[in-house]
């Protein structure tokens, strides 16, 4: 489902992956995904808390080329514990925050170990469940200290720079904040608990924010990211909304993306391979008439909607890319 | 029967103990300065719409919002059911689970279990028949007793018959015809897209989108609009009708009564006896079977006349009744603070009750859990002691902080640490051991020697006890 104005065109493409809760081809309970500068797309699989083997980062394509995973759940170096989002330098190694250890893992573009830094409290430099993470063109990382509700800025090697925000609701307040990205040098933070995206410059100045609290068209309810394309139009994850929604670049709503996903290549295999399963499904409905119920639990009922959308990334080629966390699977919008 | 000798905190901290699960001094002091039937209304009727941030519990932990595993829709339940600022809704919710039992480990997915007991909080408080309405029409109902199966040109007993047997009005009240009666009026009540649901459950997998929850269907293809004979009235009955007359029958009301007496008031024999053993005390039984009728079936008004009357403050019945292994879970985490963020501990509590024997969300059978001396066994004891000692006893609690706040000294530390565990009332036997070991002079008074008596105070029979 969809409903989008005349200025916005977003047509729904394919969806990547399917449910691997023990690991391989596939993904389990995802938080974040990245594209490095070869169009490979780095997923975090967070998994479970009792059920943890589901926890790996998966490296693949949106043409279903899947090239392997890396790391483990665990709190040893080079395993990943709460893992929540994840960035390239410019070498496209890679950077994952850890919210259970208050730390940065670095691995190399195949997934080898390179260290991990980071220590818990609320100096300047430490970190209280680092939730987003990006990186600039000089290879600065921006990092949503959620609980401590600041951006910090760290170089690679995890040496402080920079830090901005404090807990409110005022302009360029935050409430623990967690998606964040740099669009033409401009720093969009998903402003979690205040239902609104917030705009900085790279120096920390507050420049802008939109949004309003609410589950109607156009009112964000804790927004999870949110990304900007070529033409200026924000996409917001709205995830409590369970939907993308687009705002222009004078922050006027535009519509919103509710999902659209069929069966991913993944998921036609699986189902190929499982005559029962395949047989039961040629009378599935997809869309059912719901009660009157949150998106939440509307989402829970209807396969093909997104369900708890944590990440929104748009690739080189304008492919809009969704992770559809309690669906383990990436849709993939075309844009314009 | 006696009703005089409490103090009126100690009555307070009782009524916490049953409505609730349990007061902190805070919560009693407060309470005690309310005659006790305004104490009553207060807890019944202080209603909070947004009892629980379920935002955190969704993000910090991502299997609390997909809820597919049974540690995981456990956990979720035990977070609410410890920070909920509306514990009557949930101390309900547990009732009724009790009752109407339904198990995950057949149903596969947690969430429709997460939304059984979602729909035991807006409804658990109304009509008893509204209630038997939804639960026929919960698709976690549908679904444990398989009557996504009963079809009219084949019915399946299974809820037909338990409707009556273990939710409404007990064996012995209705004859097999009535079963067979009943389940035809219950067939056509389905899920949608059934047959695609029942492989996903059979097969138990998560692919290829993880599962789909469940959604009551009312398929009229496949229900039975022929004449039926229920309890000796006759018509064209559907789910609904049935309902209504057993909702009529006085011996519902003496089950759902001795249910009730059993949860609220004191621990009665297992179910399956009840058909052949009276109830421990006939007159209360008779006064809440009044009150069923009186008041239209409606449970809360029932609980309000039950909790003002002198059963419910009679000495005899107080700290009579073993803690079910939830409540003593979440007494424990209440009375400590409750979890920081939602983390590693609401899973550990809930495990914890499982080790003690009630797994949230999973009973073994549709008999659900009998309570009363089932829960206490040399394993269960062992892990219900532990769990209460570690978490009250925890020195970066707040509990263990609020007692060293107050200065203690040898004195009256031990009434400090009682009066904040919720005003528990010792045998003396306990009292003099616990006050010898504080008067010993190598006992120093600091963080690490409060919790110290916490633990022992924990460990004690008189804690174990509601």
């Amino acid at each position: 489902m969809k409903k989008l104005n005349e200025k916005i065109k977003a047509e729904y493409s394919h969806s990547v992956g399917f449910t691997a809760d023990v690991g391989g081809r596939g993904f389990h309970l995802p938080r974040d995904l990245a594209i490095n500068s070869k169009g490979r797309v780095y997923v975090v699989n967070r998994s479970g808390a009792f059920h943890t083997v589901g926890l790996r980062i998966s490296m693949l394509d949106i043409e279903n080329n899947y090239f392997g995973e890396f790391s483990k759940f665990g709190k040893n170096p080079g395993e990943l514990y709460w893992p929540c989002s994840i960035t390239f330098d410019s070498k496209d190694n890679v950077y994952v925050t850890d919210e259970y250890t208050n730390t940065v893992s670095i691995f190399s573009p195949e997934g080898d170990f390179i260290k991990r830094w980071g220590t818990k409290g609320e100096k300047e430099g430490e970190l209280n469940f680092p939730s987003g993470i990006t990186s600039d063109s000089d290879d600065l990382l921006y990092i949503t200290d959620n609980l401590n509700n600041r951006v910090q800025v760290m170089t690679t090697e995890g040496d402080f720079v920079k830090t901005w925000g404090k807990e409110g609701n005022q302009p360029g307040d935050l409430d623990k904040p967690w998606g964040i990205k740099i669009i033409q040098e401009r720093v969009l933070v998903a402003d979690w608990r205040n239902d609104r995206i917030q705009i900085f410059d790279k120096d920390g100045n507050f420049l802008d924010k939109f949004g309003e609290s609410g589950n109607k068209e156009g009112e964000l309810s804790r927004p999870s990211d949110v990304t900007q394309d070529e033409n200026g139009f924000y996409y917001v994850c709205d995830w409590g909304n369970q939907k993308i929604q687009i705002f222009d670049d004078k922050f006027e709503y535009c519509g919103f993306l509710r999902g659209e996903s069929t069966l991913s290549e993944w998921a036609k295999e699986y189902i190929d391979a499982n005559l029962d399963e395949k047989k039961a499904r040629e009378s599935f409905v997809p869309v059912i008439p719901i009660d009157d119920v949150e998106p939440h639990e509307e989402s829970a009922r209807i396969e093909s909607y997104f369900w708890d959308p944590t990440s929104v990334v748009i690739d080189n080629k304008q492919n809009l890319l969704i992770l559809d966390s309690n669906r383990n699977r990436i849709q993939v919008y075309k844009l314009n | 029967m006696t009703t005089k000798n409490k103090t009126k905190k100690e009555e307070i901290a009782h009524l916490l103990r049953r409505v609730s699960f349990g007061g902190s001094k805070k919560e009693i002091d407060f309470l005690s300065e309310k005659n006790f039937e305004d104490a009553v209304d207060y807890l019944l009727d202080n209603e909070d719409k947004n009892p629980v941030p379920t935002d955190l519990l969704r993000r910090y932990q991502i299997d609390l919002s997909d809820v597919r595993s049974v540690n995981s829709s456990g956990a979720y339940w035990m977070y609410r059911l410890a920070h909920s600022k509306f514990p009557f809704d949930e101390k309900i919710a547990l009732f009724w689970h009790r009752v109407f039992a339904t198990g995950q480990h057949k149903l596969i997915q947690g969430k429709v279990m997460t939304s059984q007991i979602e729909m035991f909080r807006d409804y658990g408080l109304g009509s008893f028949e509204n209630i038997l309405i939804q639960l026929s029409k919960d698709p976690a109902m549908i679904m444990w007793l398989d009557n996504q199966d009963n079809h009219k040109t084949n019915i399946n007993e299974n809820y037909g018959r338990e409707i009556l047997e273990l939710f409404s009005m007990g064996v012995g009240s209705y004859t097999e015809k009535d079963i067979k009666e009943c389940s035809r009026a219950f067939t056509g009540w389905t899920i949608e897209n059934m047959p695609y649901m029942a492989i996903k459950m059979r097969n138990n997998t998560a692919r290829p989108y993880n599962y789909v929850a469940w959604q009551f269907k009312f398929d009229k293809n496949d229900h039975d609009y022929g004449e039926k004979e229920f309890l000796g009235e006759k018509g064209n009955f559907n789910g609904e009708d049935v309902i209504s007359i057993i909702c009529k029958q006085e011996s519902t009301a003496k089950y759902i009564a001795r249910h009730i007496y059993h949860f609220f008031i004191k621990d009665e024999l297992p179910v399956p006896q009840w058909p052949h053993k009276k109830p421990l005390d006939e007159e209360v039984i008779d006064f809440i079977v009044d009150s069923y009728f009186k008041n239209s079936y409606n449970i809360k008004e029932i609980l309000r006349d039950l909790f003002k009357s002198k059963y419910f403050r009679a000495e005899e019945i107080m700290n009579d009744r073993i803690k079910s292994p939830a409540e003593l879970v979440v007494n424990a985490v209440r009375l400590s603070g409750g979890f920081d963020i939602p983390s590693e501990e609401v899973y550990q509590a809930t495990i914890s009750s499982g080790l003690m024997g009630q797994p949230l969300l999973n009973p073994t059978s549709v008999e659900g859990w009998q309570g009363g001396e089932e829960w206490i066994n040399t394993g269960s004891v062992v892990e219900r002691i532990n769990f209460a000692a570690d978490f009250l006893g925890d020195t970066n609690k707040v509990l263990v902080k609020n007692i060293a706040s107050r200065n203690p000294g040898k004195n009256n530390l031990l009434e400090i640490c009682l009066e904040e565990l919720g005003y528990i009332d010792l045998h003396h036997t306990t009292t003099e051991a616990l006050n010898d070991h504080i008067n010993d002079d190598q006992f120093l008074i600091n963080k690490d020697s409060i919790s110290i008596i916490i633990k022992l105070i924990a460990s004690s029979r008189e804690f174990q006890m509601t």
